[in-house]
């Protein structure tokens, strides 16, 4: 025991920025040995934050203890905290955030916030071996296309209103699409997709690098509401026009950048239409294709534990008086020393 | 396309560049080629929607006193615009080479023109400065207005600047606000202060909306749709590009894109001019699968009981003016009438709908035509009621406040334009 923990040093990271509370551990060599998530399902509607929170704060000792089982490891062999800092719902992240700064002190090591769209980043880069990759990160709260430059992730286009993410999820919600178990109603709207023939005009709207997709879910929910069309058509078509967009916009920052790897993540990664999509565009720019597997792509504390290691190692901590959550922060306010300039 | 060699310059997202000499001149061709991702209907949609709008804001920010390449030719099948190719340099590459003074005096000069653009209605909808390029006589031009759009609205105006910002922001970062600032002091001496603040608080609305935002707070956004075909959009099949010229000029008036679609119709034997587009615009329909016009038109000329009606393409091209004044000669009688006949058809329609349009007038005692004018077919010859000169001798603006084919078209314009505000 005593011999294993001066070779391997292990990082804790807590995630808490939506409705998921997770928490995972990371060896400072990059092995997950534990990733945790429970999921906060309301019986309808959105996610309240504040409900989400309380979830988490009931969830927490359960998720913890059976991080420690699942890792093989105990408390005292935890060599720093992560946790994420920021963007997302207030409640749900001060949750999190008051967790980690009572494990840190109690273990007495370093905190270190983290940026949870750096996070999905990075462990996207870990997992499938990405090196200096154009990102898409589609989930229910972002939207981003970004690549690094100059010691920063700088983003090449977003959404303008709302994530794809929440545009299934709600459009979803609108059709009663029920959610089972496990299964987010994004997949709902997939599955329906797939038995979809007819595509139906929709708003397209790219601007620039940038797209807006509150204007596409006003129009599909009010022809939803009409019900003039076939509902397995119109998840085809918001599907099939959401997508394009999307794809449009990250073939703009392929052709900009001129990067060879492209590495999808966030919840939406999962959908395999999108996936085909964004394969189509690597082949045609001759780059590789990454996606990042599901449990690693959603929001998970794994990420943010392994986002800790490669910050705490150039060191960045994050003193408890200054460990305050930052609703809305920016993926390209944050210096990522630990990436270094491409050699192209 | 274009005669002769080209040469790829820049695979794009969105289409791909190639330089080329086209009659002579050097031109860039720009072809958006199909995107196999998305569906094949709605790649065609996109590509054509954009071949054919881009021209006319092209044309619409040269008026508002923004300087744009000349576009040669609109192919909206191939989609593919022929436009002049502008020597220079990209304002990106610029900006990085030159001293803070020339990089905001630069920035400035940006801003006044989107501040023109702006002014005019003309939303560039890409705004980065690789679609910028310094010509060799110190002009800004700008390119790419494939993203555009033409409105006033305060929203469409902000994303349009909060575009720049982040353009600079990703490409120009070491110096991103001291050039967005001088580009916000340029725009200002064209639009004013207070349409200036109105349009950097709806930016600024417009950046927190994008960022991790609580779900409660995003409902209720508006919704903007900037991609609908119907009532904005027509193709005109024809391969004579006056007659593309004319309808395009009015059809603009009433915010119709036009394309030109370069099908070889039908064109049957018939005394009426509206079976004849009748037939012409299904046999069009049935090669393009979009919604297009055609447009016949006749020349009845009362003393020779209406001869050649709606053979007058063809009498033109075999006997021409010259041969009409022949036929004419010793005729006191010189009353003639154009007919025009524009009918339309789509996807929807169970048949055709026609639009008429005519102009009484007579047959001049001799050809007449001025150099710079647009006229063509019979128009050197003929002169509409009432006035002295010939519609050869008219602008084209002049002419289609009075011709048969404007009249047509605008009655067809104010009919489609009404698709659009249908759900």
């Amino acid at each position: 025991m005593r011999r294993r923990k001066t070779v391997e040093k292990y990082c804790l990271g807590i995630e808490s920025t939506a409705d998921d509370f997770s928490v995972g551990i990371a060896t400072f060599k990059g092995k997950i040995l534990a990733n945790v998530i429970s999921a906060f399902a309301p019986e309808e509607g959105g996610i309240h934050p504040r409900e989400a929170a309380q979830h988490h704060a009931q969830a927490a000792n359960k998720v913890l203890e059976e991080t420690f089982k699942k890792s093989c490891t105990k408390p005292k062999d935890i060599a720093i905290i992560a946790f994420s800092q920021g963007p997302g719902l207030g409640p749900c992240l001060r949750t999190g955030a008051t967790i980690a700064r009572a494990l840190a002190t109690y273990l007495n090591v370093p905190l270190v916030g983290i940026n949870h769209c750096v996070a999905h980043i990075e462990v996207g880069k870990l997992e499938t071996g990405a090196e200096d990759p154009v990102v898409l990160y589609v989930s229910g709260g972002n939207t981003i296309v970004a690549a690094f430059d100059s010691g920063r992730y700088r983003v090449f286009g977003e959404t303008l209103d709302i994530a794809l993410g929440n545009c299934l999820d709600v459009f979803a919600r609108e059709a009663g699409l029920r959610q089972k178990e496990g299964l987010p109603f994004g997949a709902m709207v997939e599955k329906f997709a797939l038995k979809g023939k007819t595509l139906v005009a929709l708003p397209y709207s790219v601007k620039g690098m940038d797209v807006s997709l509150s204007g596409l879910l006003t129009a599909a929910t009010s022809l939803l509401k009409k019900g003039e069309h076939e509902l397995e058509d119109l998840c085809y078509s918001l599907q099939e026009t959401a997508f394009s967009m999307i794809t449009e916009v990250t073939e703009r920052a392929v052709a900009h950048t001129e990067k060879k790897e492209i590495l999808l993540t966030g919840g939406v990664a999962a959908n395999k239409r999108l996936q085909s999509m964004i394969r189509a565009i690597t082949e045609e720019h001759e780059a590789r294709f990454c996606v990042v597997p599901s449990q690693f792509a959603v929001d998970n504390g794994a990420m943010i534990a392994w986002t800790g290691v490669l910050a705490y190692k150039h060191g960045v901590v994050t003193p408890i008086e200054k460990s305050f959550v930052k609703l809305r922060w920016r993926l390209d306010e944050v210096e990522v020393p630990w990436v270094t300039e491409s050699k192209l | 396309m274009g005669n002769g060699k080209q040469t790829l310059i820049k695979k794009g997202a969105e289409a791909s560049l190639y330089l080329a000499e086209w009659h002579g001149k050097k031109v860039m061709i720009k072809k958006r080629l199909p995107k196999h991702y998305r569906p094949s209907r709605l790649d065609e949609q996109i590509r054509t929607f954009r071949t054919v709008h881009e021209p006319q804001l092209l044309h619409e920010a040269k008026l508002a006193g923004v300087p744009t390449p000349m576009v040669f030719l609109v192919d909206a099948k191939e989609a593919t615009v022929i436009m002049e190719f502008i020597e220079g340099k990209q304002v990106k590459q610029l900006l990085s080479d030159v001293s803070e003074n020339e990089r905001r005096n630069f920035c400035f000069r940006i801003g006044e023109l989107i501040g023109k653009l702006h002014r005019k209605g003309v939303i560039h909808g890409d705004l980065t400065t690789s679609n910028m390029i310094l010509s060799s006589e110190g002009k800004i031009f700008f390119v790419d207005f494939g993203l555009g759009e033409k409105t006033e609205e305060l929203e469409v105006r902000g994303v349009d600047l909060h575009l720049m910002k982040r353009a600079l922001q990703s490409t120009h970062f070491r110096y991103t606000e001291g050039c967005f600032a001088s580009i916000v002091e340029g725009y200002s001496k064209i639009l004013g202060v207070k349409t200036t603040r109105e349009v950097l608080e709806k930016m600024k609305e417009i950046e927190r909306r994008g960022r991790y935002v609580a779900k409660e707070e995003v409902k209720g956004s508006k919704a903007t749709m900037n991609f609908r075909l119907e009532g904005k959009v027509i193709f005109f099949a024809t391969n004579n590009i006056n007659k593309f010229n004319e309808a395009r000029r009015v059809l603009a008036k009433y915010n119709i894109s036009v394309g030109m679609l370069r099908v070889k119709t039908l064109e049957i034997q018939s005394q009426s001019i509206e079976e004849i587009a009748r037939t012409s615009v299904i046999d069009a329909f049935k090669n393009c699968h979009l919604p297009v016009i055609v447009e016949d038109a006749g020349l009845f000329i009362d003393a020779l009981n209406g001869f050649p009606g709606p053979y007058a393409a063809y009498v033109y091209k075999t006997v021409g003016n010259d041969g009409l004044l022949r036929l004419m000669e010793k005729v006191n009688d010189r009353k003639a009438t154009f007919k025009s006949v524009v009918a339309f058809y789509s996807a929807d329609c169970s048949s055709p709908i026609c639009f008429e349009g005519e102009v009484n007038g007579e047959i001049s005692e001799e050809l007449r035509k001025t150099e710079k004018n647009c006229g063509f077919g019979f128009d050197p010859v003929f002169k509409p009621a009432g006035k002295s000169r010939t519609f050869a001798e008219m602008s084209m603006a002049e002419k289609n406040m009075l011709s048969h084919r404007a009249k047509a078209l605008t009655k067809f314009a104010l009919w489609y334009r009404k698709l659009q505000q249908k759900p």
